[in-house]
This record gives C-alpha cells, structure tokens and sequence, in this order.
C-alpha cells in the first residue's frame, strides 16, 4: 500500500460524559477511560466553556521534527466558548490512554483561536460526545520524524 | 579539483587583490602587487594552501594584489575556484 | 528590558570591500550592519558572502554588535547567505523586507536549524527586521511579536518611500506616522525601535534635526551609511548633564525613602511615581554606558522589594 494505512473498526459504547468546572480536559478524559474501561475512542462533538487553554501552532517555514523551538504556544486566560474538540484517543505502547486533540475556542469578540491541545481547564461546563472504537493494533508511539506523537497501524493479514 | 574554463574574482579596490584563473597543464601563479617585495611569498603560501585544499594540482593563477590582508586572499580564491566549478 | 544594550548607531558597512570590512574594529559605532544586500551587485553576491565569513572567521575579539544584512528570504540568494555565514557566528542576522509575520518566522525557524547543527545555545542569534513598505508598517504589530530572537524593530524610509511612490524628504513629514506606529510595535513587546538612514552625510545639521525628531518620537538609534555621522548621532542620545543630576538626585530620594520606611519619595515638592523613577534609571543607565556617570544601580533598592 502506497503511502497510507488502515483498518476498519466498529463501533463500541457511546457516551455523553460531564465534566466537572475547574477539572483538565485531558486528564478528565483519560480518567473517564480508565472508569469505562475504554481503550480506544473518538469525540464526536464537545460544547461548554474554557480558561487557560494551552496549545500550539508550527511556525511557518519549519522542518520536521516538531520540536520546540518550532511551534508558537499559546496561553489564553479565557474564558472561551469551547468550538470545537477534535480527535481520538489510542493506547501509548505501555498500555495508557494517550490523546490527540485538536481545540477550537472562541474569544468574546466572535474570534476563533486554536490547534495541537496541551490541556484546558473547564470554565463553566464541558459536554463531550465520545464513541468507543473498537479495534486491535492500533496504538500511539513517539515518531522520531515527526517529533509528535502518532498512531500506528498494525498490518493484520486478514484482507 | 580541474580548472576547465577561465574566470575571475576580487576587484582593484585598495586592501583587494584581483585574481584571474585558467586552464593550464602545470600550476603557475604569478602575482604583481603594490607591495610585492615584503609580501609576494606570503601572498604566494596563502594562494598555495587554498589550491592545496581544494585539491587543484593545475592552471594559471594571474593575481593583481592591491594590498589584500590573508582572509581576503583566501576568500576570492574561493571565490575564483567557485566559479570555476560552476557549469 | 533584557540586556541593556546601547544601539545608537548601527553602521552599514559593504560586504565586497575589503577595506571597509577592516575598518570595523576601529568605527566608534554602537553596532555594524555587514551588508550583502543592496551595496553588493547581483554579479557579486557569491564574492561578498565568502568575503564576509572568512572575515568574521578572523575577527575573533569583537568590540561591537555585529549583524549581516543577508537578502530577502524571496530569493535563494538569501539563504545562501545564511549558509556561508552564519557558521562564522554573527551576532545576528538584519532581514530585510520583513513585511510579514510568517517571513520572520521563517527566519526563526532557520537560525534554529543552523544553531543546533552548529552544537550553539537555541535563540543565540538576534534578528532584527526591516520595516520597509506599507506592508511591513501595517503587519510591524505582529511582526514584533513573532520572535523571541527579535532586539528590535528598523524603520526603512528608502524602500517605505518607493512603495508609497512618493518621495523621501529632509523634514520627513511623510515618515511621521510610519516612525510612530514603528515605535509603538516595538515598545508594546519591550524591543528597540531603529530609525531609517539619512543619505545626505554631507548635511550635518539637517541630521542632527532628524535624530532630535526621532529621540523625541521614542527611537532608541538610527542606522547610518557614512562614519562621519556617527558623533552626531551619540550626541543627540547622549543625556544632557541636567537630565543626569535629575536623575540622580531622583534616585538618591528614594534612597532616602526606603531607608525611611515611607513608601513615596518627594523631590523639590513634587511625588516621585514609578514612571519617574523608570525615566531616571534609564538616563542613568544611558549616562553609564556613555561613561558619563558611574553609579550602583540597585533595582532593589528603586524599586523596592515585594
């Protein structure tokens, strides 16, 4: 195969989960997994509200690996409308919840900031659809290219 | 390296040397400067070790030296042999 | 402000002359701006870089800023620029046709590269920007934020000009507003503000007014292209000596103050605020460096401990 990878997975539970004000998105959601015995899953959508939202965007011009010295991070206070939450959750090779999300916020002037999510803090509420996936070897390493954590895909050899 | 076709660096300005390079079988280097008598051998050793570390074992150097302290006389023959590569 | 450093003038020197690049030790300037840009003819672009490193490889102990006006980062010319020279460690790197973010950015992201395949400390090498079109006066907001690398913002007039397509004058009216808008970007981030050059290095008074106009607007310095103007320049930045007694008897009030116990200080009648004292210890920093004074600056003691 030329290029990408894949495998089909089915879908598992679905869950509305609430998160509590003041409490990390992140470390609530892989808390949530760790309860529900979930090992991989995808947001399917997520509304609330956030403060000190901390995330990154690559400078321009920049080579990979993405390291440090070539992303902008970013610190908004907030309080922001949350917009947008995307991407999934994969085990890390040792097994733990690993997440890769992507965040929009919105800023009262209607401006919307965002990309690659460190962690947020829930302002007043959060939301958050998820779907349980179902599937096997698929897991999340440390890419030395890409500098960034990402999911690798096994080759089964069923077709 | 091999000198295949004739080029040219620096300039007559003062603290500047002009250097004229060609194709030749054997390697000359000839130097006329303001200041030739205190200086020709060294400008000559200088000349020398750049040719030496670029691995050029033949061609004519024509050099017109007009006063050029060692980083400047290294930096155009670099210069010269640069353009020498260049297609 | 990180690292008082004084940049009064900062000389433009030629890449390709040999002459001019030895002098460099010897000019009384604040900082040199080794040129690879516009007083190099395209024909010349390949002799001046290798001109310039070898000369940067053999001036070891430098007794100013050294920065290297490479070619706008448009051209492959500009980064061959960087290649050659950068392994000679400049102090830094004046980019010009910084109209945008993104192109310092870029700017950013390469140093970086070259500073960990050199084996050097990340953020070693400064950028400072050309503001030099009403692209770049319009962006010089963002532009001053876009870098951590960034000592400061430079005006330049001559291309400013010819994007406006209207002409440079003596009095410089037609730069007000590009000049303030200049020195607001770059002091919103705590960074320099670097005025445009005055071509004219025969008219010394006509310099002086224009350095006077600019000290007044908040520029921290000017670059130059002639030596001759260098004197000028200093003695426009230079604090007058009233400014200097002021300020030290500013600080020697709130010496007292402290040893007193009683939050404000008072001077001739008058309250001594926080942007009294700000002033005071920036004239006196400025007298220092000039040689004109040498006194214990004790930030804590001006300003207090929490």
């Amino acid at each position: 195969m030329e290029g990408f990878w894949y495998k089909e997975w089915s879908q598992g539970r679905r869950f509305v989960i609430k998160l509590e004000p003041g409490q990390s998105l992140c470390s609530r959601l892989s808390a949530f997994c760790e309860a529900a015995d979930v090992h991989n899953a995808v947001i399917v959508s997520a509304v609330g509200s956030m403060q000190n939202v901390r995330f990154r965007g690559i400078k321009t011009g920049a080579k990979r690996p993405i390291t440090p010295p070539r992303m902008h991070v970013h610190e908004v206070r907030g309080p922001l409308e949350l917009v947008g939450l995307e991407g999934n959750l994969f085990p890390d090779e040792s097994g733990r919840i690993d997440h890769h999300l992507h965040i929009m916020v919105g800023k009262s002037s209607g401006e919307i900031v965002g990309g690659h999510l460190f962690d947020a803090e829930v302002f007043a509420t959060c939301e958050i659809m998820l779907t349980e996936v179902l599937v096997e070897g698929v897991e999340r390493h440390a890419s030395v290219s890409g500098g960034v954590p990402t999911i690798f895909i096994e080759e089964d050899s069923s077709p | 390296m091999e000198i295949t076709r004739k080029v040219q660096a620096g300039t007559l300005q003062s603290s500047d040397l002009m250097i004229f390079l060609e194709p030749a079988d054997a390697l000359v280097i000839e130097i006329e400067s303001t200041v030739k008598a205190q200086f020709e051998h060294l400008i000559r050793a200088r000349i020398e070790a750049v040719l030496e570390r670029h691995g050029v074992r033949a061609g004519r150097v024509r050099i017109t030296d007009r006063g050029a302290l060692d980083y400047a006389i290294e930096a155009r023959m670099e210069t010269a042999l640069k353009r020498a590569k260049e297609a | 402000m990180n690292g008082f450093r004084l940049r009064r003038t900062l000389l433009y020197v030629p890449g390709n002359m040999p002459s001019m690049l030895q002098n460099i030790p010897i000019f009384q300037c604040d900082g040199v701006m080794i040129d690879l840009e516009d007083a190099v003819p395209l024909s010349e672009k390949d002799a001046a870089r290798i001109l310039v490193r070898s000369f940067l490889e053999n001036y070891r102990e430098r007794n100013k800023e050294l920065l290297v006006r490479i070619n706008p980062l448009d051209s492959p010319r500009g980064f061959d620029d960087l290649k050659e020279v950068l392994p000679a460690l400049p102090d830094g790197i004046r980019l010009p046709k910084a109209d945008t973010p993104e192109i310092v950015e870029t700017l950013d992201t390469l140093l970086t590269e070259y500073e960990e395949e050199l084996g050097l400390e990340l953020g070693r090498f400064s950028i400072l920007p050309s503001i030099e079109s009403a692209e770049g006066i319009i962006n010089c907001v963002k532009i001053a934020r876009s870098s951590p690398r960034l000592i400061g913002l430079a005006f330049g007039a001559e291309d400013f000009t010819a994007s406006l397509e209207i002409e440079r004058t003596k009095t410089g009216e037609e730069l007000f507003h590009a000049r303030t808008r200049v020195v607001w970007a770059a002091k919103a981030v705590g960074i320099q503000a670097i005025d445009t050059i005055f071509a004219d290095a025969g008219d010394m008074e006509g310099l002086r007014r224009e350095t006077e106009l600019i000290k007044k607007l908040g520029l921290t310095g000017k670059s130059l292209v002639n030596p001759r103007q260098i004197e000028v320049i200093h003695e426009v930045f230079a604090p007058k000596q009233e400014e200097i007694d002021y300020a030290l008897q500013v600080i020697e009030a709130i010496g007292k103050a402290r040893e007193m116990g009683t939050g404000v200080a008072s001077l001739g009648g008058k309250m001594v605020d926080a942007p009294v004292v700000k002033r005071a210890l920036r004239v006196l920093k400025t007298a220092q460096a000039h040689g004109m004074v040498d006194v214990e600056l004790d930030e804590e003691v001006i300003y207090g401990k929490e």
